[in-house]
């Protein structure tokens, strides 16, 4: 593995640390003691986070009857994990923002990506009836951070290697191999560890693109791997020689999907993901 | 599925996936209903921004030609090296085929 790598990710004060108010929150979160009142005051701390995270429980992301106008109701409608899990996309989508070259074309299809990947999966989630819906969107906000981390870390050398791959119809994941002795889905659960995410995002980052773990799939893990797929079919105009992969074969069992279940959520994808760009913008 | 419409953009003949109700919570128009053009008049009369409508991808279908829905079939598997195995991996097709011909409208 390219010593760089390495050097990037222990590097303290470099991209690697989680912004304040995440940590801060998963503190007063483990602590069993702590009110809604306590959350409610960390969140407030942090104004832009704050107004962002009530377009975000009031967008069509949340199918919410009503609308939320203060922190305390979104904490009370959407649940702590789920609260966490937004202000942790909005901290991915700083991340972006702070990225130099930030309206390289590259860049901005990996943000819309992103935020696609968590919405088909959120909007799957929903459609499939799941009670515990809480991880969906933060999967697929997540699922490529490891992109994210090697953007970050080597700007124009690795913006120049995505777009040699949509050039020569190679797949991404073999430049990054020869060039950095690793790939995107191994640094990015590196990552995660790094920022302790729970095991479940981890292996999301990791695995997405398999779709399993050793032979084995989840319904989070076959989601978060559905919705990579349609959004890349969604990206087919500025794809290139990018191909479209097939499904591992496994989530099929898993989804247990009636028939035109994707096709009729077309418009609601559409709609859902323009939403959310609008939203969550650099 | 569903889709919120502005109620600017509704058209009579949309099918209501969600009760259209008051502040109170009181059912005003009930789910399922055929809006009439009637019913949009009354839904502007009540101040309602916005209904949630049913969307039926076969009706989306409806409105192309085939020649349409072949070209954008054909563009789609431009970039799918793979044949179906299922009824699922056929419906991931339809709803690729569905991005591709309403963004070349």
């Amino acid at each position: 593995m390219d010593k760089r790598i390495e050097y990037f990710l222990n590097k303290s004060r470099h991209f690697p640390t989680l912004p304040t108010i995440y940590t801060s929150l998963m503190n007063v979160l483990s602590n069993p003691r702590s009110t809604i009142q306590d959350v409610t005051d960390v969140i407030s701390r942090d104004q832009s986070s704050a107004s962002k995270l009530l377009k975000v429980a009031n967008s069509s992301l949340f199918s919410i009857q009503g609308k939320i106008n203060t922190i305390s109701q979104a904490v009370f409608y959407l649940g702590f994990n789920e609260v966490k899990n937004v202000l942790l996309a909005l901290s991915v989508m700083d991340i972006f923002s702070q990225i130099s070259n930030s309206r390289s074309a590259n860049i901005v299809h990996l943000w819309k990506h992103s935020i696609s990947v968590g919405v088909i999966s959120k909007l799957l989630s929903t459609r499939l009836g799941l009670k515990d819906s809480e991880d969906f969107f933060i999967s697929g906000i997540l699922h490529d951070i490891g992109k994210l981390f090697f953007l970050h870390s080597f700007k124009e050398e690795y913006d120049n290697l995505i777009t040699e791959a949509k050039d020569t119809s190679r797949r991404l994941i073999d430049l990054e191999f020869e060039k950095y002795g690793t790939t995107h889905d191994i640094v990015g659960g590196m990552l995660a560890e790094k920022w302790n995410l729970p095991l479940s995002l981890r292996n999301i980052i990791k695995y997405h693109n398999h779709g399993s773990i050793i032979g084995k799939t989840d319904i989070l893990l076959s989601t978060v791997h559905i919705s990579n797929i349609i959004s890349i079919m969604m990206a087919t105009d500025i794809l290139g020689d990018v191909f479209v992969p097939q499904p591992n074969f496994k989530v099929w069992s898993v989804l247990k999907l009636a028939p035109d279940t994707l096709a009729d959520m077309n418009q609601s994808i559409v709609s859902t993901t323009e939403d959310a760009f609008a939203i969550l913008k650099i | 599925m569903a889709i919120s419409v502005n109620l600017d953009e509704l058209e009579p003949g949309s099918t209501l996936a969600e009760p259209v109700m008051n502040s109170f919570g009181q059912t005003l128009i009930a789910s399922g209903a055929e809006l009439t053009p009637k019913h949009i008049s009354i839904l502007k009369t009540w101040n309602i921004q916005s209904v949630k409508i049913k969307t039926d991808s076969n009706e989306i279908i409806g409105k192309y030609s085939d020649e349409q829905l072949l070209f954008a079939f054909e563009k789609l598997m431009q970039h799918v090296k793979w044949q179906p195995r299922n009824r699922n991996e056929e419906d991931l097709l339809k709803l690729g085929t569905l991005f591709f011909v309403e963004k070349k409208q």
